[in-house]
């Protein structure tokens, strides 16, 4: 019984706390609390912690590269096909018809589906030399050259067309059938030229390959389907460049930013772009930075990175002919660790994604880097 | 289930369960709530500097009356006749408007401040024990503007003690008391350069305080007049430094002793008046080997009275006017005066709420602070009696 009202009481009187407590204080702290955003300079004089000001430097590349080089496109998600003054694109396809017969196949078809339409007239060959996903202009595959650049094909068209808006289908003669099935490792498309097109023709990755036997179809999707470009224009040398399908990319090496015991708040690469120059047929384009594991100056092209980009930047076209790149990660790494400062490369991401480039000027502007940085805080105690 | 409290002399007094519920209570309200309570922002913008803001009031009873330290329970001495287990818990709220130039900012702080169990003994001894914030490192300041950037910092921490007192009275009219109070607490300061949009870099620098000190009390009374007296020695404070730039440091802090004296005087049952000094002659404090020029001397006085309007209902005033051991920028010292209100509501067969109304106003050159501070005590101090009683002791 004594435990029972002790405890009971206990309660009570913890609760009464609790309430009054509770109450005065929602009641004090709403009646201040219009005033708890103020952010007025009171009080921090007081602190004599010496004065905290904010300095700015700027650094600029103390070397770089510039190059282009051919990248495979067959992660692409549309393929391309053109060739204008700037660019030539072909599509190469593989069905997988290694079990099919001959025999009763009545016609055969091919099947597109468009994402942009360019006024091109292509033919498609049969391809002759074995290839995969990783093709560029040079190479069939990793280890395997094209006997001649753009691939090898036989000088036999199996179909021509214009392409067009949607979709489209072409017929390819019966007669041919034998060449598709026995001497060909695929189709490649080939468009004529036409400077007066500034696009490239859009495809998407399913065309269909459809052999008819009487009333019924047969359907293959493409066990591999890619596109290989060429650059045919030639970049001034007072820009260095970034792009994508052929890809350019542009190696810098920056000085040391700064002494470990300062604070980097924050940084930023300044890009000054000549659009007018440049290449692009989509109206936004990621610049992606990434950091380099070794040398440029030693390694060249061949300079190994990090294979996520540690900055990624969309640039709006043709609005933004100054593009600031946010890089204090970047420099806090730097300063952290100077001796992994290899330098950082940029090009357009992802690289197989569409034949694009952006001129970048070489200008006082272009390639800066400008940061802010605090100097170490000081302790209560001095 | 009985829990034994005493020197095993004779058969001890007997502790309740709820005392022990009671303690664990307040522990933690201490430990746990008290982060949770700190619903915003800081105490004083004076608190960035030197060992921040002495937390002068301990309790709303010596805080209603002019928060004189030798009539408050944090002396050793006090009070002089203890007849049963007292436990009091406070908590304090304040708010705070400073105003630099044509600047002004608001602040508020709610917290559990303050612990203490008195425990009488046999031979007219008692031992104290209490949990205490002796000085608040809270702050929260802004610095002006500066292109788009500016700072923002903010302290959380302080110094807090752990006193374990004993006293022994000297027939019914004398006391002496001595307590160690162990001195601990950290300190964290956030510095986060900002624009309006965004946080650009955060820095925390901060570390840990260790020392002590020995108080040596004494209160006598002689029919309506209480007389006592004090003095702190402080054991070399250590601050262990943990800064994320420059790794951990040690710097020394050598205080010089606290002086308290205090008169008090009842004419009657109800009426009562006191009056306290401390000084502190901190003019000479060390930091490492150099003196810290960020100290000055302390002196605080203090005038309370109380009285009862009603029967069951003190009303309690004080009067405090503190000059703070801290210069501030200008080598000026901080004054900061204060008026203090006060009454009990009691809980029956248990003990008094106590509540007090603190209006100060606190000056440095260039800044001024004024604000009020709210301070409510639970008092537990008839439990035993009662139990006494009704389990026969």
């Amino acid at each position: 019984m004594t435990k029972f009202k002790y405890s009971r009481c206990a309660v009570f009187w913890i609760c009464h706390s609790a309430i009054v407590i509770g109450i005065s204080s929602v009641v004090i702290f709403s009646l201040f609390l219009p005033f708890s955003c103020s952010k007025s300079p009171v009080g921090f004089a007081e602190m004599e912690r010496d004065s905290l000001s904010h300095f700015k430097k700027d650094i600029t590349p103390e070397d770089s590269l510039s190059f282009g080089q051919f990248l495979p496109c067959g992660r692409a998600s549309n393929l391309f096909l053109g060739k204008n003054d700037k660019y030539e694109a072909r599509i190469l396809l593989s069905f997988p018809l290694i079990d099919s017969s001959a025999q009763n196949i009545t016609k055969i078809t091919i099947h597109f589906y468009t994402s942009d339409t360019a006024n091109y007239r292509f033919k498609i060959y049969p391809l002759t030399t074995r290839w995969n996903s990783s093709a560029t202009w040079r190479m069939a595959s990793e280890d395997v050259q094209w006997k001649e650049p753009g691939g090898d094909f036989l000088d036999v068209p199996l179909a021509e067309g214009v392409v067009q808006k949607d979709s489209f289908s072409l017929e390819i003669p019966r007669p041919l059938l034998e060449t598709i099935l026995h001497q060909s490792t695929g189709f490649i498309i080939l468009a004529e030229e036409n400077r007066h097109s500034f696009r490239l023709a859009s495809i998407k990755t399913s065309p269909r390959l459809i052999f008819t036997y009487g009333d019924k179809e047969r359907v293959f999707l493409p066990q591999f389907a890619t596109y290989i470009v060429n650059f045919l224009d030639t970049i001034p040398s007072d820009y260095f460049v970034i792009g994508s399908g052929y890809v350019f990319w542009t190696y810098l090496r920056y000085p040391h930013p700064l002494a470990s015991n300062f604070k980097i708040a924050e940084g930023e690469m300044i890009l000054s772009l000549d659009l007018s120059n440049s290449y692009f047929l989509r109206d936004t384009l990621e610049v992606a930075v990434f950091s380099l594991k070794d040398s440029f100056a030693r390694r060249r092209e061949k300079t190994p990175f990090e294979v996520s980009p540690r900055i990624i930047k969309t640039v709006i076209l043709p609005r933004d002919s100054i593009v600031s790149i946010p890089v204090k990660n970047l420099l806090v790494d730097w300063q952290n660790n100077p001796e992994k400062n290899f330098g950082i490369f940029l090009t357009l991401y992802p690289e197989y994604r569409f034949p694009s480039y952006l001129l970048l000027r070489k200008d006082k502007l272009s390639f800066r880097i400008n940061f802010t940085y605090i100097p170490p805080v000081k302790d209560r105690f001095p | 289930m009985k829990i034994q409290v005493g020197l095993g002399l004779r058969p001890c007094r007997a502790v309740h369960p709820g005392f022990a519920v009671n303690l664990l209570i307040g522990y933690s309200l201490f430990v746990g709530l008290r982060p949770a309570l700190r619903v915003a922002d800081a105490q004083s913008f004076f608190a960035s500097r030197g060992l921040g803001e002495e937390q002068i009031s301990y309790d709303a009873l010596q805080s209603a009356l002019g928060k004189a330290f030798l009539f408050s329970y944090e002396n050793p001495s006090f009070p002089l006749n203890l007849k049963s287990v007292l436990t009091l818990g406070n908590i304090n709220q304040g708010i705070l408007y400073g105003k630099e130039d044509k600047n002004g900012r608001l602040l508020y702080n709610i917290k559990f401040n303050y612990l203490k169990i008195l425990i009488p003994l046999p031979f007219k001894t008692k031992i104290g024990l209490s949990l205490r914030e002796r000085f608040s490192q809270d702050f929260d300041v802004y610095s002006e503007t500066s292109g788009i950037y500016y700072w923002h910092i903010t302290g959380k921490g302080g110094i807090n003690s752990l006193s374990l007192a004993f006293a022994k009275q000297i027939q019914e009219v004398f006391s002496l008391g001595v307590a160690y109070d162990y001195l601990f607490g950290g300190s964290e300061e956030v510095w986060s350069f900002e624009t309006e949009e965004q946080v650009l870099t955060q820095e925390t620098i901060g570390g840990c305080y260790r020392g002590g000190v020995w108080k040596f009390t004494t209160l006598g009374r002689i029919k309506g007049i209480q007389l006592g007296a004090g003095i702190e020695f402080f054991r070399p404070l250590k601050y262990i430094g943990l800064s994320g730039m420059s790794g951990e440091s040690v710097q020394e802090i050598r205080l010089s002793p606290v002086y308290n004296l205090g008169i008090g005087f009842s004419p009657n049952e109800k009426k009562h008046f006191s009056f306290g000094v401390t000084y502190r002659d901190w003019r000479k404090v060390k930091l490492g080997e150099s003196i810290w020029s960020t100290f000055t001397n302390g002196l605080l006085f203090s005038l309370g009275f109380s009285d009862y309007l009603r029967e069951k209902y003190p009303l309690r005033i004080g009067y405090c006017e503190n000059f703070w051991y801290l210069l501030s920028r200008e080598r000026k010292r901080v004054g900061e005066s204060s008026i203090n209100f006060g009454t009990s509501v009691r809980i029956p067969k248990y003990g008094f709420f106590d509540f007090s109304l603190e209006i100060f106003y606190r000056r440095g050159r260039y800044l001024k602070e004024m604000g009020a501070k709210l301070n409510s005590s639970v008092r537990f101090d008839e439990v035993w009696q009662k139990r006494k009683r009704r389990w026969g002791y």
